[in-house]
């Protein structure tokens, strides 16, 4: 198996609970922040769904120009699941491509000349590209709580949401 | 390498970006929660430190029981970090127990006799004790923001830390 296909079948199935997420965001509270500096609703949801993609076509070159992050906020919520659809396909398509050699070879993060991070391809990946992301999705469930959305389960129940409990009684609620 | 040692290096790593997190934790606002049904900042943080020893442990087992998630809460933010280095300690010491073959082998969680989960045991530590662990960590990044504690940087900058700036505007700051 190559170094790559532990990431990508990770990808996946990370990508499942990422659509469960997604597909709550209301779309009349895209603007909503929990705090004056914390991103908008429409933010964090746009960030968490092009992640993948940009992340995963950043660490493919040799090296990247420090990020601007912008963070642009989606204009309507219905926009959130083809944006990670799109985001995945082109993450599928730059892993893909990467070799035992790429995967392990070292890339940086510059600003400028100045190098800011060096590090191997496969560690870049873990921290930004999966990592972070679920990083991003905690934090947008939060944000989900407060608007007073049902919060799937993530990574085991939630308040609302108990993948452990009997049939019987996830039938019964 | 043995498959063990990746995990190890991301533990030791990730737990330098946990302490950060953990000692910002306001002892003042341990009770309070965004929203009814959130976990309070004292349950969310010990959870938070409890994670990779328990974890850890749980998946060093051949299966463990359905859990109760009790979620305790601390009586002092000046326990958090002592709690973390020791379930760190506790990770470690579970998880250099186990060989590439223990790591390959299922692992179960049961609901008396009936199985809620079988997977391979290094995709419970990647899973549970590993991405649940950010998840959890990027929800009390919210809270922090909300009692406007400064956010230390996670994966990049905060709204209110960059370490990414050149060192002279950092400085400036």
């Amino acid at each position: 198996m190559a170094l790559i296909d532990g990431m990508l079948q990770e990808l996946e199935q990370e990508a499942q609970t990422t659509r469960r997420v997604l597909e709550r965001v209301p779309q009349a509270h895209l603007a909503w922040k929990p705090h004056e500096k914390s991103m908008s609703l429409g933010q964090l949801a746009l960030h968490i769904a092009t992640v993948p993609g940009n992340v995963a076509q950043m660490i493919a070159q040799p090296s990247m120009q420090r990020p601007a992050f912008a963070q642009p906020a989606a204009t309507k919520a219905s926009e959130l699941l083809p944006a990670l659809e799109n985001s995945l396909k082109q993450a599928r398509a730059a892993l893909g491509a990467m070799d035992d050699a790429a995967i392990t070879a070292t890339w940086k993060l510059l600003d400028g000349e100045r190098e800011i991070m060096a590090m191997p391809r496969i560690a870049a990946l873990r921290a930004i590209m999966l990592n972070h992301w679920y990083h991003h999705r905690g934090q947008m469930s939060v944000y989900l709580r407060q608007l007073n959305v049902p919060v799937p389960s993530i990574y085991g129940p939630s308040a609302d949401e108990n993948p452990f409990a009997q049939p019987a009684a996830a039938a019964a609620r | 390498m043995a498959l063990v040692d990746t995990l190890l290096q991301e533990l030791e790593q990730e737990a330098q970006t946990t302490r950060r997190v953990l000692e910002r934790v306001p002892d003042a606002h341990l009770g309070w929660r965004p929203h009814a049904k959130s976990m309070t900042l004292g349950q969310l943080a010990m959870h938070i430190a409890l994670v990779p020893g328990g974890v850890a442990e749980a998946a060093a087992q051949p299966s463990m029981q359905r859990p109760l998630f009790p979620q305790p809460s601390p009586s002092s933010a000046s326990e958090l970090l002592p709690m973390l280095e020791d379930s760190i300690k506790r990770a470690r010491k579970a998880l250099e127990g186990l060989d590439d073959r223990a790591l390959a082998a299922t692992w179960r969680i049961l609901d008396g006799e009936r199985e809620i989960l079988a997977m391979p045991r290094v995709a419970v530590l990647r899973s549970i004790m590993l991405n649940h662990w950010y998840h959890h960590r990027g929800q009390l990044s919210v809270y922090l923001r909300q009692l406007n504690v400064p956010v230390p940087s996670i994966y990049g900058p905060s709204a209110d830390e960059n370490p990414f700036a050149q060192p002279a505007a950092a400085a400036a700051r």
